[in-house]
């Protein structure tokens, strides 16, 4: 947050106006302000500018990079060329993780737009938009068109105006909109609002846990349960028959070395297990506990929202801190996936630098550092958890839209690419710990089963 | 063509808007204040458009500043972008406040975003090896005292000390000087006088040509500064086969030569001919195929690369040719792109099936069943829609093909046997520890193997998808 105050600052430095810049340079120049309604930095956090000329080429000297944030509409000199002619000016807003080799943003989760500037006459002012309609859609300097806010479409570069600049953080489905309602015990609230839902890239170990391209959604409020069911819960709801026994977990094999050898429900009259995330339960039965308490699974689009704290996007729920073991049950498995096919278990996490070796298998309760903003727990680690979707990748049609973003998707149709499957998020006590990136998706049939593969509910307000 | 008051404006907005000094830099009150201006030597990502010789992964964005108060407790902090070259040196001003009037502590860290993803306090923490951290301690006098400070890159990843118990502090000043006084290396600076900036002077993040003639087969790897790991692929490894590329280490390298292509078994038969090597040992396929080598007079297989050999066999062949096995270290900076940060040999691009030899394992992840051992380097020109398994100077198969010996020993990127900052030519090497990493996919590899910044190590066992490469001096003893 810091970080963004003063990035503004610098912007606002790039004032010539400003207070404390003194005098404006006297010569005849446009003084050109971009503004825009994004929220920043979580949107963007650099802007670039370019003079543009006929060629469409950005001569050396016309190029600029600030930093921005939460408030900035910084103001740039131009000064005119030999030429006399009226150039372009073109704005790149985007974020320095999106930066590909040469400097500027790969993939279209940015804004990039043409201005061509008016007449000169003494110290020109103008307004150069770079409103959240036009977020994606690509200026093109050789055909000189540019995004029209109105329509989303390209148009011929517009010519710029003396207008009034656009707020930052003022796009309205940005806004955080709270629960008309207090949250039901050992939930909390998740307002809704918007976000970039997936990365700009990432390395995936196979097709289904592919995450970019990023896609802007937009989501109503929510509860969702601050822990993962426990197997305590599920025998309650068993017991009292608000569970049908059909939906009931995969009872533990007791071959240790079974694939579930690991499972932590023993039955339902064996509470020794009770404060273990249940795991073990295929999609039909997560769904079925959930609706047993009155609940609903969360869509995907809803937990990766509440896994990364919501628009402030971060990597993991519990922030930006790399050190994974640390902060979650994830890692603690038997053996390894390479050298045990048989129990498939990543122990990644049980050696620690200095020597020690943690014994493999599950924790109870979770990790107490594997905790989001809104305090919801173990979306890092412990269990997976089963999601309302059907997989499908993020260049498929589920998760596509003309309109600038998704609204509550829910993805119910089988992907062409992937088959019928469920998606599951979140990282596990007994798989590698680079599932715990809040990002991270991966996909089961739903009449799959597996340790480590439990289950967290929702409910609408 | 952007007007120069923007530029120069950047001076005056640090002073007067980080909030530390209570005016503008120009119109200075006359109350005891620092005026600090701070510079650095590395590059910034704007030169590197029109420096294509400069590093990368050396460049730096970004200056976080914490005034400290006497007991070393963070006062205030601010984070300054700067990002093109008018931006530095960043001047702002501090007022000294509270018990002791005259003394002021500040800790300047330069980063960049790019190897930081955010400032706060356990991030900056986790990220140490690739921040310059720099303290200083000035005693100010009455009105303005003004001082210029240069962050330099090769205090990269040095850490600061805080005095205790008696012990005076230590940050690192220079070179020459990395455990040196906070009060040390503060140039005294006319406020008045126009400030240029010693960015991109840094010589270890110049690009260094090899001098010494090429040995045959190999390429010249320029010397320059990488940051090894990569963030994003952290919680990739499980530990025992691997270790997670993070956190981040910054390395600085001379230049070297690397073998074009994976080591062949034409190479080492011609060397065993010689006299120069032992015969390797005969070994048993390994659960991924044949082993190329079919004894010393066989030369059916010359073309192939040499798998099935162990980390010594391997060494001793590279140091039959006057080489070395690579460090990971040269290793990476030859398959990165020198500092480039990619993520293939070739760039970011997802590879096809056809840009290098790749994912023929069937049980989990079978990519590219039909993948197979391939001659050396023949996926640098496949009749291929996508990338191809070369990087930029020419070096082909480091992505694929067989994984590839190293001399390091396998740790932990945050393991003692690392050099504290950044080193020239960097390396683990503890006889302590069993065993040897190997870098790089094979034509076994799932696809996320490929990644050129993950740490392997195969075991002892000589396998059907472990190969090698050597490295050469790149100047003359």
């Amino acid at each position: 947050m810091i970080r963004g105050a003063i990035a503004r600052r610098i912007g606002v430095a790039a004032l010539v106006s400003s207070g404390c810049g003194g005098s404006a340079d006297p010569r005849p120049q446009w003084l050109v302000r971009v503004s825009t309604d994004a929220v920043t930095p979580q949107f963007a956090d650099r802007l670039r500018l370019e003079v543009v000329d006929d060629e469409a080429a950005p001569c050396a000297a016309c190029v600029h990079q600030i930093g921005v944030d939460a408030t900035s509409s910084p103001s740039f000199g131009v000064l005119p060329p030999a030429s006399g002619k009226s150039p372009r000016v073109r704005a790149i807003l985007f974020r320095a993780d999106q930066q590909g080799p040469d400097g500027k943003p790969q993939g279209e989760a940015h804004w990039d737009m043409l201005g061509r500037l008016p007449a000169l006459d003494g110290v020109t002012r103008v307004s150069f938009r770079l409103p959240m309609s036009c977020f994606g859609v690509l200026a093109d300097p050789a055909s000189d068109s540019s995004c029209d806010p109105a329509t989303r479409a390209l148009i011929e570069t517009p010519t710029l105006r003396s207008e009034s600049a656009l707020v930052p953080g003022s796009w309205s489905e940005a806004r955080s909109v709270d629960c008309a309602s207090a949250p039901p015990a050992d939930m909390a609230c998740i307002p809704g609002g918007a976000y970039l839902m997936g990365s700009r890239s990432a390395v995936s170990a196979s097709a289904s846990d592919a995450t970019f391209p990023e896609h802007l959604v937009g989501l109503s409020p929510f509860f969702l349960d601050v822990h993962e069911v426990t197997v305590g819960d599920v025998r309650k709801l068993l017991a009292s028959g608000a569970l049908d026994p059909t939906f009931a977990p995969q009872v533990r094999d007791p071959n240790p070395n079974a694939f579930a050898g690991a499972c932590s429900y023993l039955g339902p009259d064996d509470p020794t297990n009770d404060a273990f995330s249940v795991d073990c339960i295929g999609w039909e039965s997560a769904k079925a506990v959930c609706e047993a308490r009155g609940l609903r699974l969360p869509s995907e689009a809803e937990w990766e929202y509440a896994a990364r704290n919501e628009l402030e996007q971060t990597t993991f729920p519990w922030g930006s801190d790399p050190d994974i073991c640390a902060h979650a049950v994830v890692g603690l498995g038997r053996s390894n996936a390479l050298t045990d096919a048989k129990t498939n278990e990543n122990g990644a996490c049980r050696s620690a630098a200095d020597g020690t070796v943690l014994p493999p298998g599950p924790v109870a309760g979770g990790s107490p550092l594997d905790k989001t903003r809104r305090g919801i727990q173990d979306m890092g680690g412990s269990v997976a958890e089963w999601v309302a979707d059907r997989v499908q990748l993020y260049t498929e049609a589920c998760w596509q839209t003309t309109e600038l973003l998704l609204v509550n998707p829910i993805c119910d149709t089988a992907s062409p690419e992937l088959g019928d499957q469920r998606s599951i998020r979140g990282g596990r006590w007994n798989q590698f710990p680079y599932f715990a990136n809040g990002v991270r998706r991966f996909a089961r049939v739903s009449a799959d089963f597996a340790p480590g593969i439990g289950v967290r509910c929702a409910k609408s307000p | 063509m952007i007007s120069s008051v923007v530029v120069r404006s950047g001076r005056i907005a640090a002073a007067c808007t980080l909030g530390l000094a209570l005016s503008c830099a120009e119109r200075a009150e006359p109350r005891a204040q620092l005026l600090l201006f701070v510079d650095t030597d590395t590059p910034l990502f704007a030169q590197l458009d029109t420096q294509s010789q400069a590093s990368r992964a050396a460049a730096i964005d970004m200056l976080h500043v914490e005034i400290l108060g006497v007991n070393g407790a963070v006062l205030e902090s601010r984070d300054i972008v700067a990002l093109n070259v008018s931006d530095w040196p960043i001047s702002f001003g501090v007022v000294p406040s509270g018990g002791d009037a005259r003394h002021l502590s500040i800790r300047l860290r330069g980063l960049s975003s790019g190897h930081v993803p955010s400032t706060d306090a356990q991030t900056l923490a986790a990220s140490a090896n690739v921040i310059i951290d720099r303290l200083v301690e000035v005693d100010v006098g009455s009105g303005v005292t003004a001082r210029r400070v240069t962050l330099r890159g090769d205090c990269m990843g040095v850490r600061t000390t805080f005095a205790t118990f008696g012990v005076p502090a230590t940050t690192c000043v220079d070179a020459a000087q990395r455990h040196g006084s906070p009060s040390e290396g503060l140039a005294s600076v006319d406020v008045d006088e126009p400030r240029a900036t010693l960015a991109g002077s840094w010589a270890l993040a110049i690009e260094a040509p090899c001098t010494a003639p090429a040995p045959e087969g190999a390429v010249c790897i320029p010397g320059g500064v990488s940051v090894l790991g990569e963030l994003s692929l952290a919680g990739f490894s499980d530990g025992l086969t691997g270790w997670d590329p993070v956190p981040l280490r910054p390395a600085a390298l001379s230049p070297f030569y690397l073998d074009r292509v994976e080591i062949t078994v034409g190479r080492v038969r011609g060397l065993v001919k010689a006299q120069r090597v032992d015969p390797p040992p005969a070994s048993a396929p390994g659960p991924f195929g044949e082993c190329q080598w079919l004894g010393e007079d066989d030369a059916k297989n010359d073309a192939m690369p040499m798998n099935c050999v162990s980390q010594k066999v391997a060494e001793s062949v590279c140091s039959a040719l006057g080489g070395t096995l690579p460090s990971e270290a040269q290793w990476e900076h030859a398959a990165r792109g020198r500092g480039e940060g990619n993520r293939y040999p070739w760039g970011s691009m997802e590879p096809e099936c056809c840009s290098a030899a790749f994912g023929a394992t069937s049980a989990t992840y079978g990519d590219c069943p039909d993948a197979t051992i391939a001659a050396a380097g023949v996926h640098t020109n496949s009749p291929c829609e996508g990338p191809h398994d070369v990087s930029r100077d020419g070096v082909a198969d480091l992505a694929g093909n067989l994984s590839e010996w190293m001399r390091d020993a396998f740790a932990p990127y945050d393991a003692p046997c690392w050099p504290e900052g950044i080193t020239l030519d960097p390396r683990c090497a503890d006889p302590t520890l069993a065993s040897e990493v190997s870098r790089g996919g094979d034509f076994a590899s799932p696809v996320w193997q490929l990644a050129a910044s993950l740490r392997f190590t195969p075991g002892s066992l000589p396998r059907a998808t472990q190969g090698f490469r050597c490295a050469y001096p790149g100047s003359p003893p």
